[in-house]
Order: C-alpha cells, then sequence, then structure tokens
C-alpha cells in the first residue's frame, strides 16, 4: 500500500504545481473557469488526501473549497487575499504531505492561522469569536466531508456502500487515484474510511456515497477501476445524521444573508474593510511562520518520467528482436557456421544502436515541468520585490535529456532571479525611463541540430560595464587600467567570489553565484553567453546539448594511454608532425600559415620514449579558442558512453569522464576547455 | 561484549585490518589504466562492475617503502565507504590478504603516539592476534581524498 501511497504524493504535487498556475491566472483575471479548476483541485486533493490518512490536508481542503464554492456561485468576490491565502494553503499542503504525523511545530501553527484566515475571509465570522465555532463531528476512523450543498429533494437520496480493493495490478495500470474517485465523489455526499482496512481479500477502503443518482451513474464514474469495487445499496434514505446537513444548509443561507445584507446596509464600506484588514493581518502572520520557516521550494528532481506509449513499444519490438537474434547467433556458433554468426553478430550490432537511441529517447523529457514551477516563483519574487512582471515562454515542447533538464533547474532559477531582482526595475522608475510599467522575462527554447539553446531575457537595466569593471579592479580580479572589451567586462560576473548586488538581498546575493551557475553548466557540456544592452536588458543564453550520457570522440593514444576528444571540436585531426610543422622557438605549431600552441598528451609507457613514430596533430576548435594536441596514433570515431572519473581526480581538470572500451580498458576524455590552459603559450 | 569483523592483509611487512562491512571484493591482476598528472598516491582507475573507479597506492598513503615497486604482483581490495548520498568505492593495493577475524572492542589498544615508522593518523587501535601486532584502519579517513 506504500506504493499507492507515494503515488498519491507524486500526483498530489502536480495537482499543486498546476493550482499555483491557475492563481497567477486567476490573479489577473477573475475567471469562472478558473475558479472551477482551483475548486477541482481542492476537491480531488481532499478525496484522495482522506483515503491516505491526511487529515489534516482534508481539513484545509475543505475549507478551501467552501470558498471557491462561494466564489463559484457569486457570493463572494474573489480578492487578492484569497489568492494569496490559497498560494499560503498549497505551499502548507506541501509541507503536510512530508510531515504525515503532523508533528511539525511550524506547520501546526501554520495550520492553525490558516485555518483562522480562511473564516475571515468566508466572513461568517471574526477571529475574536472563534470559540463558537462548531466543530464538524468526526469520529477517529472517518472523516464527515459533504461535497455540494444539497439542494432539496432528499427523500429521493440512497445510500450506497462501495468496497474498493486495490492491488498491485492496479498501480501497474498507472490509475490516477486521486482521480478515480473524483466522478463518484461529484455524485454526492461521501464518507469516506481513512485508512484502508483488512480481511482476507487484503487491503480496502470502505466509501459511503448518499446521492440522487441511479445504480448507472455509480457504475459510469467507477468505470475503471469496477473490477476492484463491491457496491451494495445500504438504505433507501440517507443514513448520515440528516439534522447535521440541514444545520449546515442553515449555515451557508446565514453567510449568504450576512453578505447580502452588507451589500444593501449603509455599513457597506465598513465591515466587509474590517474583515478583510484583519484578514490581511493573519496572511502576514502566516507568511511570518512561513519566512521563520520556508517550505521548500527548490526545484526537486523529478524522479519518474511520463513515456511516450509508442516508445515503450519500439522497445518491445527491439527486446523480442533481440532475443530472436541471440538464439539464431547460438544456433550458428553450435553448428560452426561462420557465415550466419557474422550476420546474427552484425544484426545485434544494428538492434543495439537502436537501443541506445530508443534509451535516450525515453529520457527526453520537456521543459514543461520545470517552467511550471518558476511561474510560482517568479510570481512570488515580483511580489516580495514590489516589481510588477510578466513571463513569457517560448518553445516549452523543447525535449532534452532528462540528467540536463534536472542540471539546469537550479541555474536557470538563479538566472531569472538575477533578472528580477537585478535586472527589471520597480515601476516608478521604468515609467520614468519611459518603459511599460510591467517588466518582461523572457524564456525561450530552441532546438537546433544536436543542441539545445535556452535564452533568459529581461528588459530591465541591463549589466553597468563601468560598475562591473571598477568593481573588478576593487577586487583585485583585474589590474586597473587594463583594456578589456564590453564582452569580457561581462565575463566578469562569473568569476568566483564577484558578486555585484551591493548588499546581499535575500534574493539572488545568496548562496549560489554566477561562477556556480557556469560551473554547473560546464559540467554538462553546456556554455553560456551574456549580452546585455544598457537599460534595455540582458540576455542569458545556454548552449546545451541534448544528451550528455553518449558523445561522439575521436579516440587517439599516446603511449599506452587511450584518450577520447569530443568529436565535435575538433577543427582537423590526422596532420603529420614534421620539421616543417614544429616551431621550437616560439613553442607554437604551423598549421595552414597559422600558429598555434600546442599540448602534448602524455602518454604512460613502460620502457623509454619510443621516438621513431612519426606523431600526429589534432587541431581543436572550442569557443573559438583553438589550439592543437599533439598524439602518437588516431584510432578512430567512437561513441562513448562517460562515466565521471569521481571526485579522487577532481584536481585533474584536463579530464572530464572516461569510458569503458569495447576489450575492457578505459579511454579518459579530455575536456577541451581546460587543455586550452595546458598548452604552450600558457 | 561488541565484536567486530574484520579482514586483514599485508603492506609491507605490516598486518592491516577493515572492518569488512567496507570491504566489496578483493581482485587479482586487474588491468589498471594509468591518469596522467593525477594526485601522486593514485596509481590510476579501474573498470569496476562497469563503473570507473580510483585504484589508491596504499603503500604511499601509509608512507610505507616498497622494495619492488615495478612488477609487484598486485592485489586491489575494493571498499564502499560513506552512506547514501555520499557513498562511493575506492580500490587500494595490497600485498596479500590474509584472514578474517572477530576482534572484541576490549582487544583493541590505542595507537602508540610516537615510533610509528608510517602515518598514524589512519589508525583506530592496534590489535594482537595470533602473536602478531594488526593494525586497525579508519577506512574513512583511510580512503578518503
Amino acid at each position: 500500500m506504500n506504493q499507492l501511497k507515494l503515488k498519491f504524493i507524486d500526483e498530489a504535487e502536480s495537482l499543486l504545481t498546476s493550482l499555483d498556475n491557475v492563481l497567477i491566472e486567476l490573479e489577473k483575471t477573475d475567471d469562472l473557469q478558473n475558479i472551477n479548476e482551483a475548486f477541482r483541485v481542492m476537491h480531488t486533493i481532499k478525496g484522495a488526501s482522506g483515503m491516505f490518512g491526511f487529515d489534516k490536508i482534508v481539513e484545509i481542503t475543505h475549507e478551501l473549497e467552501s470558498i471557491y464554492d462561494l466564489l463559484r456561485q457569486k457570493t463572494l468576490q474573489l480578492n487578492p487575499s484569497i489568492i494569496d491565502i490559497t498560494f499560503t494553503a498549497a505551499d502548507h499542503i506541501r509541507a503536510l504531505l512530508i510531515d504525515e504525523a503532523f508533528s511539525n511545530e511550524n506547520n501546526i501553527k501554520r495550520h492553525k492561522l490558516l485555518k483562522e484566515s480562511i473564516d475571515v475571509v468566508k466572513g461568517i465570522k471574526t477571529p475574536e469569536s472563534k470559540k463558537t465555532e462548531p466543530k464538524t463531528t468526526s469520529t477517529p476512523n472517518e472523516i464527515k466531508v459533504s461535497n455540494k450543498p444539497t439542494t432539496g429533494n432528499i427523500d429521493k437520496k440512497a445510500t450506497w456502500n462501495i468496497l474498493f480493493y486495490p492491488n498491485e495490478e492496479l498501480i501497474k495500470r498507472c490509475v490516477n487515484m486521486a482521480y478515480t474517485f473524483h466522478d463518484l465523489f461529484a455524485l454526492g455526499e461521501y464518507k469516506i474510511s481513512s485508512k484502508p482496512f483488512n480481511n482476507s481479500e487484503g487491503e480496502f477502503w470502505s466509501i459511503f456515497l448518499v446521492t440522487d443518482q441511479p445504480f448507472e451513474e455509480i457504475e459510469n464514474a467507477l468505470m475503471f477501476v469496477m473490477d476492484y469495487c463491491k457496491i451494495s445499496k445500504v438504505a433507501d434514505f440517507d443514513i448520515f445524521n440528516p439534522t447535521e446537513l440541514e444545520k449546515r444548509d442553515e449555515q451557508l443561507n446565514n453567510i449568504t444573508q450576512h453578505i447580502e445584507a452588507f451589500d444593501t446596509t449603509d455599513m457597506q464600506n465598513n465591515a466587509p474593510n474590517n474583515a478583510n484588514d484583519s484578514g490581511k493581518e493573519l496572511i502576514h502572520l502566516i507568511n511570518k511562520t512561513n519566512n521563520q520557516q520556508p517550505v521548500q521550494m527548490t526545484p526537486k528532481a523529478t524522479t519518474r518520467i511520463n513515456v511516450e506509449a509508442s516508445k515503450l513499444d519500439t522497445l518491445m519490438y527491439l527486446v523480442s528482436e533481440l532475443v530472436t537474434t541471440k538464439s539464431e547467433l547460438l544456433i550458428a556458433l553450435k553448428k560452426h557456421d561462420e557465415e550466419k554468426s557474422i550476420d546474427a553478430a552484425e544484426k545485434i550490432e544494428k538492434l543495439s544502436k537502436l537501443f541506445s537511441d530508443n534509451a535516450l529517447s525515453i529520457r527526453m523529457v520537456s521543459l514543461h515541468e520545470m517552467l511550471n514551477k518558476f511561474k510560482r516563483l517568479i510570481r512570488d519574487l515580483a511580489k516580495q520585490l514590489g516589481k510588477q512582471i510578466e513571463f513569457e515562454i517560448i518553445g516549452e515542447d523543447t525535449e532534452l535529456d532528462k540528467n540536463i533538464i534536472d542540471a539546469i533547474g537550479e541555474p536557470i532559477m538563479h538566472l531569472i532571479r538575477n533578472c528580477i531582482d537585478h535586472g527589471i526595475e520597480i515601476p516608478e522608475k521604468r515609467i520614468a525611463k519611459g518603459k511599460p510599467e510591467t517588466g518582461t522575462i523572457k524564456f525561450e527554447a530552441q532546438k537546433t541540430g544536436n543542441y539545445v539553446y535556452i535564452t533568459i531575457s529581461d528588459d530591465g537595466n541591463g549589466i553597468n560595464t563601468e560598475y562591473v569593471y571598477n568593481k573588478a579592479v576593487d577586487k583585485g580580479f583585474i589590474q586597473p587600467g587594463t583594456n578589456l572589451t564590453e564582452k569580457e567586462i561581462m565575463d566578469l560576473i562569473f568569476l568566483p567570489g564577484f558578486s555585484t548586488a551591493e548588499s546581499l538581498s535575500n534574493v539572488s546575493g545568496r548562496g549560489i553565484g554566477m561562477d556556480i551557475v557556469l560551473k554547473r553548466i560546464h559540467d554538462i557540456r553546456g556554455e553560456i553567453i551574456v549580452s546585455s544592452t544598457k537599460n534595455i536588458g540582458t540576455a542569458f543564453t545556454l548552449k546545451l546539448q541534448q544528451t550528455v550520457s553518449i558523445i561522439s570522440t575521436l579516440l587517439v593514444t599516446s603511449g599506452k594511454t587511450t584518450y577520447a576528444i569530443p568529436i565535435e571540436d575538433i577543427e582537423a585531426c590526422n596532420i603529420e608532425l614534421d620539421e616543417n610543422t614544429t616551431n621550437t622557438q616560439s613553442k607554437l605549431i604551423r598549421y595552414n600559415n597559422e600558429l598555434l600552441p600546442f599540448y602534448i598528451l602524455k602518454g604512460y609507457t613502460m620502457h623509454a620514449e619510443d621516438s621513431s613514430c612519426s606523431q600526429k596533430l589534432i587541431i581543436i576548435n572550442k569557443q573559438s579558442k583553438r589550439y592543437a594536441i599533439i598524439a602518437d596514433t588516431i584510432i578512430g570515431e567512437y561513441q562513448a558512453v562517460i562515466k565521471p572519473l569521481g571526485k579522487a581526480f577532481s584536481e585533474v581538470k584536463h579530464l572530464s569522464g572516461a569510458s569503458l572500451l569495447g576489450d575492457g580498458s578505459i579511454a579518459l576524455l579530455l575536456d577541451t576547455d581546460n587543455v586550452w590552459f595546458k598548452t604552450s603559450n600558457n | 561484549m561488541k565484536a567486530n569483523t574484520y579482514l586483514t592483509f599485508k603492506l609491507g611487512q605490516e598486518l592491516f585490518a577493515v572492518n569488512v562491512d567496507n570491504v566489496l571484493e578483493v581482485l587479482e591482476r586487474q588491468l589498471i589504466t594509468p591518469v596522467p598528472d593525477a594526485p601522486k598516491n593514485l596509481l590510476g582507475i579501474i573498470n569496476f562492475r562497469g563503473e570507473i573507479l580510483p585504484v589508491l597506492n596504499t603503500h604511499l598513503k601509509f608512507n610505507l617503502t616498497v622494495e619492488d615497486n615495478e612488477e609487484l604482483e598486485r592485489l586491489l581490495i575494493v571498499f564502499e565507504i560513506g552512506q547514501d548520498e555520499n557513498k562511493y568505492s575506492v580500490a587500494a593495493t595490497a600485498d596479500a590478504v590474509k584472514d578474517v577475524i572477530e576482534v572484541a572492542n576490549e582487544q583493541i589498544k590505542p595507537v602508540p603516539e610516537n615510533g610509528i615508522s608510517y602515518d598514524s593518523k589512519y589508525l583506530t587501535g592496534i590489535t594482537n592476534y595470533n602473536n602478531q601486532f594488526v593494525m586497525l584502519l579508519n577506512t574513512i579517513k583511510a580512503f578518503s581524498f
């Protein structure tokens, strides 16, 4: 059952992310469809959390649901404090998903405050009169949740009992637990056991449903899980305390009348404002609790991938092909049939290429999910800093290897933080500069060849090159009076320990700096290009490989050591090294009427250097740095599966990994960026 | 009485012991790929079950003199150190693997502060086994980088 629960937590988290986005939309326009969507999310989370014993989440979602129900019925007007409360509640639910035992003090505090502020928003009562709050009766093992306000015709109601037996098979079928019962709960009122019961047939949940709908409707709602359910009619009436319901009905009516009364009386401006003010106070309180122990919002590495079914079909097809070919090979070998053996071996070679392509395509993930998390972050930061920001996204369907997506999340978040904190000006300044009040942060992703380019740009201040230059002089990074181009000055911000923020703000001047951003991107063999124009804006462009695990390399040897050089960095190779090309005095190498610095690959040799064989030149061109590598022999192209060398070799900067070769030996992968610093003229 | 199980191995003239919980495998005649410009006490890397592991020159690390460095019939002990996310594996050279022994905690004596010719900071204690002194290694200290 633990697996089902993990699945629920996963689903709840993605539901909350979608809620964040709905709220961001709602903040812009009061749209009924979005209110319905928020209501639906609350409702879905409520139902499923009940099943897994998250009582506190049920409480909160239940309260929120009633707010959105009032909004739906237009008896309550949407206002910013409702959205703020919902945001806080979403974070609170996130915290509760981790803190299942409800033992964290901050969570307990936040829970109480949140409930109070929801009450204020509902306008039922002010916090002072909370003692009279009627408690919803709940027996220890059951939670009372009611869905729709009852609309007449109680006579026709019947009570049904549904026993739900989920099992391993259900998990395999990837049935979405949260949605499974959504349709069922929409039929009427329900009671659900908060913990699964146990009997000889395994674990099961018991659900009581009070509805005026016929049996067919229940059947339809449970269409996908019918096999796991036992349904029986309990009674022809509502067996659950109808007086309780009436009380609630009355309450709802009271609220409506209450609000209507405000609308019609002269106190119109007075009283609701009061309620609003105390609501705001409470939100401040909540924010305070939040600040003490903020709910974790760092983009977490996703552990599950959604895969297109067709890719899995291909995989299955490949597996069956492989199995057949393997038998072919075995039979051929037993018969000593050389021709057939070679045929089969060739087929296996082809298949393994298809396998690797297929595996890589399965690992490809779109940027969608990562971006959804950014939307919320930008909204929160903009609000905190008093800035107005529009987040524009282009190309969110672009796919990247999951490893890369996980690796770029934090650096990109940092770049966006920088844009909000240092780039975009506050509205007054923007107006003074003649720019639109709202700043724009643009996220653009596009695939070109084997690369994916991601550009994060803002229309803010731009980088103040003069300021950066002076700062670099102050910090001793450069000598005063050094001649640097605009681009070179901008690159200074990537130096370790360079932080241009005048005061450490708690937005971007904390934790990782631009040097870490650069390092993280380099780690996945990517590049960053920065461009900026004063008062127009700044743009950071990331050039990323679609996948990191397999790269095309050229294998070369030096002594007994085999090296792999990324093919994309090679301009030319297989040039003989002779007296004409070497220029011992200048320590440069002649290549096509040019002089280039060089690096001699170090080889491990058992015996003295064998200088008789002619050495080869490989010309490297990486990010407009050009140099030559001198090796003994060139073996050829190799599709290298890259493995890390580990922290034992962290000091060996000119190597970035290793790859296993067919014969079990190991090739060392050259880091073409860092070899540059080891060339003859450095 | 608390006791732990140790694997003993020879390095030069000395007998060392490590907790067996940290030992993954003992390898013989493994092909070691040297890494140019690597720190001195690393011999190179090996392919261990598809992963790349660093090979530590234990003799050099513990400051033990080796008479025949060239054609040493090398034996590698693969260690797994640390927990969860910080877990890593490393191979270390040894001259011979001896026994698996049980050592009770009270049988462990402290390391004498001076008079030891090699680096004593990697030791947790000394014990006597079959009239031979055995140095108990602190695996985390001895095999970290």
